[in-house]
């Protein structure tokens, strides 16, 4: 598969999917930080170990592991070229099922250009517009739903089901204190310097807008 | 007065006999290889309205979308059979399919009764290159309309329809003489019939006239170029380069008549054969004991394989591969003594509230012998101790002398191997096969189990798997952790009755070796829990059993079975105790419990739902074998009995 598209593709090959796709940003100043992406299949790695042997399920065509490895690493590529991003790490789980790329970045508009990259090459088949996933300005850091819900509309909708028990966390920790959080489900921690929120998929293919959150720091 | 009598029977038999209709039955040559009836009539009735031929179309022989070499696509089955009524196919009669091979050809003939074959006959060669005579011709004869071109062939005889659809893309005469025209190095494919497989236009003439033609454009172009004061070289060399003084032309000319003389001349060495095709046959199937044996019910579907030894060498034959070389030899022509007269069929109808599937397999006198004597071999009701009938969601039972029926396989496969056509270097397989299997030892194959085995599944267990996950702290700081959950799986058991305590023993302690199992107790072994395999899996030797199964209860507290008021119904014991084969699946139960093990409200759980409303049980048994024959039935039984099952088939699909 010369696209990322398995990407999507994976959590729907959990069948009942237990699986959890985590994002963390820990801000190191006031512009830059580390961000993490990790996608744990670990509870579901036996049934993926199988169907990962079919060529094809539920019409998707499914990768092969090296045609994984082969796109998380032109994944890992494009973040190495990308400006302000620096120090990219990979780490590739195909005994759990679990992938992790972690990178630094000088600053949100440079995290947002590398993102969009890697979206680029998609754009053939998703014509993903041009995303300001986060912004960060005058002391509140925003968290934005990607326009259009457009990942979630390439998901044909019978396969929703499979998101049953799938999450997605996002932790964002900063230097300065977190004063509020405009998302209601989002938890401040006691030291009051992160932010931890926490969904089902299923909740969020019908309500995108839920992961949106805009954190005002002190 | 007896012999005016006797004169009168004999013109009111041959009248009769002469006046007698064709019917489609009578076109089905004895010599075709599977041959499928379909009573429209039949399936009309029972699918009240409902549209059938939609499941039908794609699992119809010959049917599936070619890449026509030539584009020429004169007709379409799949169409056929979604529009059959466009088609003026009469939907109040049978179909036939068969499969057969000639000299000249292999493919699959449909067999259409027709309404209105003026629609039939618009409905063919619309393709836009149908309209070349190089890929499509068509006439009229005295036995009715043909229509030809490489991959169908359609003819019509009065108000019949014969569909016939080549196997290969391309029919190939072997007889074929023909004066080769043009230059060697355009023949591709090494064609053995002498046809012109080219598929470029240029011939040697082509060359020889472009050779001549070059010279002296080239000369009068070198004048041209010295006598003109246009510097402009290129553009001049480019005219003429596209001036070839229409040799081009002349030689697609000659290659499309070519192609055109090449189909007339194949259509008419083959016209005789599809005319033959287009009349009653000499000796039809329906006169063959075994088919006959199937068609004497008006059945809404029957599918009849006849001597199946092609196929059969195909999937079991090491040399079914097609050879070249030249020590190529061919079948020995030993005789076929366990391999002849076998033939397999199948009938399918829907009844009020049951959909049911009877198959028939005959044999030759020789190896019906043994096959009789495999199933005189009945099921042994001390194993049913071991079975938990409380819950249960399916069970097969399986009894049949396998020392009998590897007699017959044995006979069955060596001459088999012996009747292949082999080439000189593979001659000695066949004896090393035979040497290898005449000193393997038999006893321990067939003496260690008593060939009487049951597989149940009766209920589900809980099972734990761990995962990797992360926890985080007060300050969402993560670090990994193992976790546990708990999930549902089936609970199954196969018991198999032991003949030879002392070889199942020494087969029990062979196992128990692997590092894979542990030893729980002295009679049973565990095959290890770890995080890819999810559950216990035990290996429980008692005095009359070998059994493996999940669930630890039976591994490790009722070794010696289950109380009598656990185990199956005794209707349940009965079925299994009348027959050599006995299968049940209770539909809506193990799908209820899906729902109940595995909750969701999904649109799948309610398609769940939807179908164990309407299922019932699945029964699967054999027939005492009689007539050189053995035949199995499948009943799947639906909750609404007062209706056809077909109608509520496809009403439920349709809900789906």
């Amino acid at each position: 598969m010369k696209s990322f598209s398995w990407i999507l593709v994976l959590p729907l090959i959990l069948l009942s999917s237990c699986f959890e796709f985590i994002e963390e940003i820990s801000f190191d100043g006031e512009e830059s930080g580390t961000c993490e992406y990790t996608l744990n299949c670990s509870q579901s790695r036996l049934k993926l170990k199988n169907i990962i042997k079919l060529d094809t399920f539920m019409g998707y065509t499914l990768p092969n592991q090296n045609a994984i490895e082969k796109d998380l690493n032109k994944v890992v590529e494009i973040l190495s070229i990308s400006k302000g991003i620096t120090n990219v790490q990979r780490s590739f789980d195909f005994d759990q099922f679990i992938f992790s790329i972690q990178f630094h970045f000088d600053s949100v508009k440079n995290l947002n250009l590398a993102l969009n990259q890697i979206a680029h090459h998609e754009r053939i088949k998703y014509s993903l517009p041009f995303v300001r996933l986060y912004e960060k300005e005058n002391g509140v850091f925003k968290r934005n739903t990607i326009p259009d819900d457009t990942l979630f509309k390439k998901v044909d909708k019978k396969h929703f089901k499979l998101f049953d028990d799938a999450t997605i966390t996002s932790i964002y920790r900063f230097q300065n204190t977190v004063e509020s959080t405009s998302n209601s489900k989002a938890i401040i921690s006691k030291n009051k310097k992160a932010v931890f929120l926490k969904h089902n998929i299923k909740e969020l293919t019908a309500n995108p807008s839920l992961l949106s959150n805009s954190i005002k720091l002190k | 007065m007896t012999h005016k009598i006797s004169i009168l029977l004999l013109f009111v038999l041959l009248f009769s006999q002469s006046t007698k209709a064709t019917e489609l039955k009578d076109y089905i040559p004895s010599d075709a290889t599977l041959i499928v009836r379909i009573n429209f009539n039949n399936l009309n009735t029972k699918s009240k309205g409902e549209n059938y031929l939609k499941y039908l179309q794609d699992i119809l022989p010959g049917n599936s979308r070619y890449s026509y070499y030539n584009n020429c696509n004169i007709f379409s089955v799949k169409d056929m059979m979604s529009n059959p009524l466009e088609f003026g196919v009469n939907l109040k009669s049978e179909a036939y399919i068969y499969q057969k091979q000639s000299e000249f050809y292999s493919g699959t003939t449909y067999l259409i009764t027709l309404d209105d074959a003026k629609k039939f006959e618009s409905k063919i060669g619309n393709d836009d290159y149908c309209h070349d005579p190089a890929y499509f011709v068509k006439k009229q004869t005295e036995e009715g309309t043909f229509f030809f071109s490489e991959k169908i062939v359609i003819g019509i005889s009065q108000n019949i329809a014969f569909i016939f659809i080549n196997d290969k893309s391309k029919f190939t005469i072997k007889d074929k003489k023909r004066e080769v025209i043009g230059n060697e190095e355009y023949y591709y494919g090494g064609d053995d019939y002498g046809y012109d497989n080219r598929n470029s236009y240029k011939d040697s003439t082509y060359y020889a006239e472009m050779e001549v033609y070059r010279l002296i454009s080239d000369s009068l172009l070198y004048v041209k170029i010295n006598t003109s004061n246009n510097t402009n070289y290129y553009n001049v060399i480019q005219d003429n380069l596209a001036d070839d003084n229409g040799i081009t032309d002349r030689a697609k000319a000659r290659f499309q008549k070519i192609k055109e003389a090449e189909l007339a001349e194949k259509f008419e060495k083959l016209l005789n054969d599809f005319k033959s095709i287009c009349k009653a046959a000499t000796t039809p199937i329906y006169m063959d004991r075994n088919y006959a044996r199937l068609v004497k019910d008006n059945n809404d579907v029957v599918v009849f394989i006849n001597n199946p030894i092609a196929q059969m060498s195909k999937i079991m034959n090491p040399f079914s591969q097609v050879y070249y070389s030249q020590d190529f030899n061919q079948a020995k022509n030993n005789t076929m003594i366990y391999s002849k007269n076998i033939s397999a069929g199948m009938t399918l109808n829907f009844e009020n509230g049951n959909v049911r599937i009877k198959t028939y397999n005959s044999f030759g006198d020789e190896a019906f012998k043994h096959v009789e004597a495999a199933y005189k071999k009945k099921q042994n009701k001390d194993l049913f101790k071991y079975i938990d009938g409380t819950n249960m969601m399916a069970f097969a039972s399986i009894s049949v002398n396998t020392k009998e029926m590897s007699k017959f396989y044995e006979n069955f496969y060596f001459e088999l191997l012996d009747n292949s056509s082999v080439s000189r270097s593979e001659y000695n397989i066949s004896p090393t096969i035979q040497l290898i299997w005449s000193l393997i030892d038999k006893e321990m194959i067939y003496g260690t189990f008593s060939d009487r085995q049951i597989i149940a599944v009766n209920g589900f267990l809980d099972a734990k798997i761990s995962y990797n996950s992360y926890e985080y702290d007060e300050d969402f700081v993560s670090r990994p952790v193992v976790k546990e959950k708990t999930i549902k799986q089936p609970k199954v058991v196969w018991v198999l009755g032991v003949d030879n305590k002392e070889y199942a023993k020494k087969l029990f302690d062979i196992i128990g070796k692997f590092t894979v199992f542990t030893k729980v107790k002295e009679n049973v072994i565990s095959l290890n829990s770890s995080r890819e395999v999810q559950f216990n899996l035990y290996i429980v030797l008692t005095e009359d059993a070998f059994i493996i199964t999940n669930d630890p209860v039976l591994a490790l507290e009722k070794q010696s079975g289950f109380d009598k008021g656990q185990l199956m119904t005794k209707e349940e014991q009965k079925f299994i105790l009348s027959h050599n084969f006995a299968m049940k699946v209770y539909s809506s139960k193990i799908l209820s419990s899906i729902n109940q093990n595995y909750p969701s409200s999904s649109r799948q759980m309610r398609e769940i739902n939807e179908m164990a409303a309407n299922l019932g049980d699945l029964t699967l048994f054999n027939t005492e074998p009689k007539d050189n024959s053995i035949s199995m039935e499948a009943v799947l039984s639906l909750t609404n009995s007062s209706d056809n099952s077909l109608s509520i088939l496809l009403n439920l699909l349709k809900r789906l």
